[in-house]
C-alpha cells in the first residue's frame, strides 16, 4: 500500500490558551473524497489552516506524501477581498506560483495551465472580467480553476459552498466530481452540507474539537457500533457553519 | 511672476534638486502606496513621518545628520509597527496611532527643551523646497531604482501577497519577508521625502495617488502604473504652484493631488449618470 497523501498525527492547535483542535490523527489516501464535518466552532476550518501551515501547531505533525507544489487550497470566500482590483485571469494565474525562488515570472506553460483550468470550469469568457463583478458561483469556479492550475494531487476545500444558491451548489459539486473522477484529484473538504457529504464522501471525519468519528460514508450513515454518527451530529444542534 | 522669471527659477540648482528628488520620491511613495492602500495599511506613512519628526528633533538637538539619525529610527519603527500590528491582540491602526502619538510627543518635548520651535522645526513639519541636498538626491535615485526593479521582478509575488496573505502562505510564499521589505522601503521613502514635503504632509504621497489611480483603472498592474505616473505629475504641478504662489511645497503638492483625486472621480460620475 502506498504512503498516504496526507497524514495527521496528534495535531493540536490553540488560539492563545483556547484549544481549538486537540489530538486529531488521520490519514488521507490517494483517491479519497475525504470530508470533515462538525458543528460551529468544532475546529474544522482551523484544522485545514493548520494542515496548510496557516496556523501554528501546538503539538503533533502534518506530513504530505506529495510534493507541496501539487497541493492546492480553495479558501472560504472571506479569505480574499472581492473588491481587489484584479481580473479572473490574474487570480487564476496565481495558482501556478511555486514555492521558493527569488524571481518569479509566469511561463508560457503557466499561462496554458491557467487557460486550460478556466476552460475546464467554463469561465474562459470571464477571463478579463474584474473579480468584483462575478456571481458567487462564478467566484467559486474561479477559485477552483486557480486551485486546478497546479494540477493538484491533493485539493483542500474550506466550506466551498457557503453562500451559494441550490443551482450554483449543484453545479459546483458537479465540477468537483469531475475533478475527482476525471483528473484523479484527492479531495479533503470541510463542509456543513451533510446531504452532499453523504452523497459524495468516501471517508468522513466528524470533529468536535477532537475527532469523534472517523470512517467511510457507509459507516457514517448506517451508524457505527450501534451509534448513528450523522444522527448524533444533527441531534447535537446541527453542523451549520 | 512672469514666465521668464519662472524659467529662471527652475534652472536654479536647488529647484532642480527638488524636482528630481521630488519626482522620484513621489514615484516610490505611489508604488508602495498602492499596496499599502489595498492592504488598508495606508496610515503607516503618517505614523512613520511622526517618528521621523522625533528623529529629526533628536538630530537637531545633538547636532547630528538628520538623515542618518532618521533612517535607522524610522525603519526600526516601521518594523515595530508591523510586528505589533501582526499580533492578534492589537490592530495595525492602533499600533500606528500609538507610535505616531508617542513619537510626536517625544519630538515636541525634545524640541522645547533644546532649541525651541525655530525655523528648522517649522521646515521639517511643513517642508521646504530648499531642503534637498545632493546626497539626498543620490539616495532618492538609488531608492527609486531599487523599488522599480523590485516591482518588475517580484510583481507576481507582490500581487499575490497583496491579494491574500493566506493564499500566498498556502503556496509557500514568505509573506513576512515581503511585508518587512515594503515596510522598510516605505520608511526610507518617508525619511527622504519628509524634508521637502514636511513630516505632516509626506503621507499624502503614499495615499492620494493610489486613490486617484483607483478611480481611473481596474487592475492591479494598471493601478501601479497609473499611480506611478500621476504622482510625479502632481508633484511637478505642486512644485510649480509653490514657486509661482510662494507657498510651502508640501502643501501645494497635497492641494494638486487632492484636485487630481476629485478630477479622477468625474469620469465615473458621468459614466454612472449615462448608464441610468
Amino acid at each position: 500500500m502506498s504512503a498516504p497523501l496526507l497524514s495527521l498525527k496528534d495535531v493540536t492547535i490553540a488560539y492563545d490558551s483556547v484549544v481549538a483542535v486537540e489530538d486529531v490523527s488521520f490519514n488521507v489516501e490517494k483517491g479519497d473524497f475525504f470530508c470533515v464535518v462538525g458543528a460551529n466552532g468544532s475546529g474544522k476550518s482551523t484544522l485545514i489552516r493548520g494542515i496548510l501551515g496557516l496556523e501554528p501547531l501546538l503539538r503533533g505533525t502534518v506530513s504530505f506524501g506529495v510534493d507541496r507544489d501539487r497541493v492546492s487550497w480553495v479558501p472560504q470566500v472571506e479569505a480574499a477581498d472581492r473588491d481587489f482590483p484584479a481580473t479572473v485571469r490574474e487570480i487564476v494565474l496565481t495558482g501556478t506560483q511555486k514555492r521558493g525562488g527569488l524571481v518569479f515570472f509566469y511561463t508560457a506553460a503557466d499561462r496554458r495551465n491557467a487557460d486550460a483550468a478556466m476552460e475546464f470550469f467554463e469561465i474562459e469568457d470571464l477571463a478579463g472580467r474584474r473579480i468584483g463583478e462575478l456571481s458567487g458561483g462564478q467566484h467559486r469556479r474561479m477559485m477552483l480553476a486557480r486551485a486546478m492550475c497546479r494540477d493538484p494531487d491533493l485539493l483542500l476545500l474550506d466550506e466551498p459552498c457557503s453562500g451559494l444558491d441550490a443551482d450554483a451548489k449543484r453545479a459546483f459539486y458537479d465540477w468537483l466530481n469531475r475533478l475527482h473522477d476525471e483528473r484523479g484529484a484527492t479531495i479533503v473538504m470541510v463542509s456543513h452540507d451533510l446531504d452532499e457529504v453523504e452523497l459524495r464522501a468516501t471517508r468522513i471525519a466528524v470533529l468536535d474539537r477532537r475527532l469523534v468519528f472517523l470512517g467511510d460514508a457507509g459507516e457514517w450513515t448506517r451508524g457505527k457500533n450501534g451509534k448513528n454518527a450523522r444522527g448524533s451530529l444533527e441531534f447535537s444542534g446541527g453542523p451549520a457553519s | 511672476m512672469t514666465w521668464s522669471d519662472f524659467l529662471e527659477i527652475v534652472s536654479y540648482p536647488f529647484v532642480v534638486r527638488a524636482l528630481v528628488a521630488g519626482c522620484l520620491i513621489s514615484l516610490c511613495a505611489s508604488m508602495l502606496g498602492v499596496i499599502l492602500v489595498l492592504k488598508r495599511y495606508a496610515l503607516i506613512g503618517h505614523g512613520l513621518s511622526e517618528v521621523g519628526f522625533a528623529a529629526l528633533a533628536v538630530a537637531l538637538a545633538l547636532d547630528l545628520s538628520p538623515l542618518y539619525v532618521a533612517m535607522p529610527l524610522v525603519v526600526a519603527a516601521s518594523f515595530g509597527i508591523m510586528l505589533i500590528g501582526r499580533s492578534k491582540r492589537v490592530n495595525g491602526d492602533v499600533a500606528i496611532g500609538v507610535a505616531s502619538s508617542a513619537a510626536l510627543a517625544a519630538g515636541v518635548i525634545v524640541t522645547s527643551v533644546t532649541r525651541g520651535a525655530n525655523t528648522d522645526v517649522w521646515n521639517y513639519m511643513f517642508g521646504s523646497v530648499l531642503a534637498m541636498t545632493n546626497e539626498e538626491v543620490a539616495l532618492s535615485v538609488a531608492l527609486s531604482i531599487f523599488i522599480v526593479v523590485l516591482f518588475v521582478l517580484f510583481y507576481n509575488r507582490l500581487f499575490l501577497v497583496t491579494y491574500s496573505e493566506d493564499c500566498a502562505r498556502s503556496l509557500g510564499v514568505n509573506v513576512e519577508a515581503y511585508q518587512f521589505a515594503i515596510s522598510a522601503l516605505t520608511a526610507l521613502t518617508v525619511v527622504l521625502g519628509m524634508r521637502m514635503m514636511g513630516t505632516l504632509l509626506i503621507s499624502s504621497l503614499v495615499i492620494m495617488p493610489a486613490l486617484t489611480a483607483r478611480r481611473l483603472v481596474g487592475s492591479f498592474r494598471a493601478l501601479v502604473v497609473a499611480a506611478a505616473v500621476i504622482s510625479p505629475a502632481c508633484f511637478c504641478g505642486g512644485l510649480a504652484a509653490s514657486l509661482f504662489l510662494n507657498i510651502p511645497t508640501g502643501a501645494s503638492v497635497v492641494a494638486v493631488n487632492l484636485a487630481a483625486m476629485f478630477l479622477a472621480g468625474i469620469p465615473a460620475i458621468i459614466l454612472r449618470n449615462t448608464q441610468r
